[in-house]
C-alpha cells in the first residue's frame, strides 16, 4: 500500500504561520483537496513537492528517494515539442488531440495544453501523482473522461488533485478540506458529504447529485447519498 | 460568427463553447488588462484574469491611472463604480497586491464599470474564484443587470453552476451557433448537443435521463428543491 504521510509538518510565510504541526496521510487512490481560496492548499502541494522548505517530516511508504509528477501551471508552460511526439496514437485518440497533433503543443491554448499535460500523466507509470488546479480550464466532458482514465490507470498509485468545486470529487476515493491551513475534514466520500452543513456554512456548492439525494434522505425517499444519478434513478423508479 | 445578435439585452447569457471556438471568440485577449470594442454601438469590455501585477501602490492609484489611460475622470464616479462592486471606500488606501483574490476580481469589475460598459464579458471566472467568491461577483452582475440594464456574458467552464444563474444560454461549436435562447433550450436540443459533443449541464442530464429511461416528465428546472419536489409528484 503506498502512501504519503505528513508528521507534524510546519510552514510559515515571513511572520504568518500557514501550517501548525499538520498531520494528513494520503493513501493509494484519489484524494481530492479542497478548500476556499487563501485555504493554502497549493502551498500544502508544494509542500509535498518539495518545492517549499518546511519544518516536521514527509514519510513515503519507501525509503529511498521518490519522484512526484507534479502537474501546475509551471509544468503545463514549460512543455514544448509536437503532440505527436509528446503522446502515443492512443492517448491522442483518447483526447480528443487529433487534429492538433502535428502542432508544437506551446502553441496551443491553455486548456489544450493541460490536456497534453495529462496524456503525458496517463502515459507515465508514476507512484505519486499531485494536479494542482487544473480541473477548472478543462470543460465537462474532458474533465470526466480523464478523471475516469485517471481512476482506472492509477488504481495503485498515490493521487492527490485539488479543486474550488466539489462536483469534481464525485471519482474521489477520498477528500480533505482545508481551512485557514488547518484540516477541518479529512474523510471517505461517503462519510464526507454526510458532513454537509460544514460544507454549506463555508459556502461550498454541493454536487447536483448529492445535494439532490441529500434532500430527498430528508423526506426519507432515499436512504443514503448517491453519487451516480442512474443508481439513484434506478431507486427512485424500480 | 456574429455572437453578438445572439445575446439577449439586460440579461445573463452563459456561452457553452469549445476551446478552438473559445480562442476565437474574443482572441483571448491578454489578458491583463480590459479590451473595449465598439460592437454596433455596444460597448463591451472583457475582465478575464485576475492575475495582474500591480504596480500601484494603493488602490486609487490604479483607479487613477485606469481612468487617466481612458481620459475619464471624477471621484464621485469612482465612489460609484466601487459601491456597484461592493468595494467600500476603504479599499482606496489599501496595497492592491495584498487584496484576495474575490477583491481583486471586483477591483477589475469596478474598473470595467469606469468604461460604462453595455456588454460585460467575465470569463472563466470559476477558474481563479471559489464557491462562495463566484456567488458574491454573480450577485454584483445581477444587479448590474437589474438594476443598470448591464447585458451580462459569462463564458466558464463550471456550467454546472452559472446554468442556475443565467437568464439564457449560446453554444458554439467550431465556431458556428449550435442554438441560443432562453436555458430551456439546451433540454430541447439535447440530442443535437449530444452529437456535437457540447457539455450539458448535470441538471438537463438529470431530467433528460429520467424521461428516456422511466418515461417520467420531470420538469426542466435550475433549483434542486424544485427536482425533489418533482419527483416526489412523480413517484
Amino acid at each position: 500500500m503506498k502512501y504519503i504521510k505528513l508528521d507534524k509538518v510546519s510552514f510559515r510565510y515571513e511572520d504568518k504561520v500557514i501550517f501548525d504541526e499538520i498531520n494528513i496521510k494520503f493513501n493509494t487512490g484519489i484524494t481530492f483537496l479542497i478548500g476556499n481560496n487563501g485555504s493554502a492548499k497549493s502551498t500544502l502541494l508544494k509542500i509535498i513537492g518539495k518545492k517549499l522548505p518546511f519544518l516536521g517530516d514527509i514519510k513515503f511508504d519507501i525509503n529511498k528517494n521518490v519522484e512526484i509528477f507534479y502537474l501546475d501551471t509551471l509544468y503545463v508552460n514549460s512543455l514544448t515539442g509536437s503532440i505527436n511526439k509528446l503522446l502515443n496514437e492512443d492517448v491522442i485518440e483518447l483526447l480528443d488531440l487529433e487534429l492538433y497533433k502535428d502542432d508544437d503543443v506551446s502553441s496551443l491554448s491553455f486548456p489544450l495544453r493541460i490536456k497534453v499535460s495529462l496524456g503525458i500523466l496517463l502515459m507515465s507509470n508514476s507512484s505519486y501523482i499531485i494536479i494542482d488546479n487544473m480541473l477548472c480550464w478543462l470543460n465537462k466532458i474532458d474533465k470526466e473522461l480523464i478523471l475516469k482514465q485517471i481512476k482506472k490507470v492509477f488504481k495503485n498509485s498515490v493521487v492527490i488533485i485539488s479543486t474550488n468545486n466539489l462536483e469534481d470529487t464525485l471519482n474521489a476515493n477520498r477528500i480533505v478540506l482545508l481551512k485557514d491551513g488547518e484540516v477541518l475534514l479529512e474523510k471517505d466520500i461517503k462519510e464526507f458529504y454526510t458532513n454537509e452543513k460544514i460544507l454549506v456554512d463555508n459556502g461550498f456548492i454541493l454536487p447536483f447529485i448529492v445535494d439532490l439525494s441529500l434532500k430527498l434522505e430528508l423526506y426519507n425517499i432515499v436512504d443514503k447519498i448517491y453519487f451516480d444519478q442512474r443508481k439513484l434513478v434506478n431507486n427512485l423508479w424500480k | 460568427m456574429e455572437i453578438i445578435n445572439n445575446i439577449t439585452r439586460d440579461k445573463i447569457t452563459l456561452v457553452i463553447c469549445d476551446y478552438i471556438s473559445k480562442l476565437k471568440f474574443d482572441g483571448f485577449s491578454n489578458i491583463c488588462s480590459f479590451v473595449d470594442k465598439k460592437i454596433k454601438n455596444n460597448k463591451k469590455v472583457i475582465v478575464n484574469n485576475i492575475n495582474i501585477d500591480f504596480y500601484e501602490l494603493n488602490v486609487e492609484e490604479v483607479i487613477n491611472n485606469f481612468l487617466l489611460k481612458y481620459n475619464l475622470k471624477g471621484r464621485n464616479f469612482i465612489n460609484k463604480v466601487l459601491n456597484l462592486s461592493t468595494l467600500s471606500v476603504d479599499y482606496l488606501t489599501k496595497d492592491p497586491y495584498l487584496l484576495k483574490d474575490s477583491e481583486k476580481f471586483k477591483l477589475l469589475i469596478s474598473l470595467a464599470l469606469c468604461l460604462n460598459p453595455s456588454i460585460l464579458v467575465i470569463e472563466n471566472l470559476s477558474c481563479f474564484l471559489d464557491n462562495k467568491s463566484c456567488r458574491e461577483i454573480m450577485n454584483i452582475l445581477k444587479k448590474l443587470k437589474r438594476e443598470y440594464d448591464k447585458t451580462i456574458v459569462i463564458i466558464d467552464n463550471d456550467i454546472d453552476y452559472f446554468y442556475t444563474v443565467c437568464d439564457d444560454v449560446l453554444v458554439i461549436n467550431n465556431n458556428k451557433i449550435i442554438t441560443c435562447g432562453k436555458k430551456n433550450v439546451l433540454y430541447d436540443k439535447y440530442d443535437l448537443l449530444k452529437k456535437n459533443k457540447i457539455p450539458i449541464p448535470t441538471y438537463i442530464e438529470f431530467i433528460k435521463y429520467v424521461k428516456n429511461n422511466k418515461h417520467v416528465d420531470v420538469l426542466v428546472r435550475d433549483d434542486v428543491k424544485d427536482i425533489m419536489k418533482d419527483i416526489y409528484r412523480c413517484l
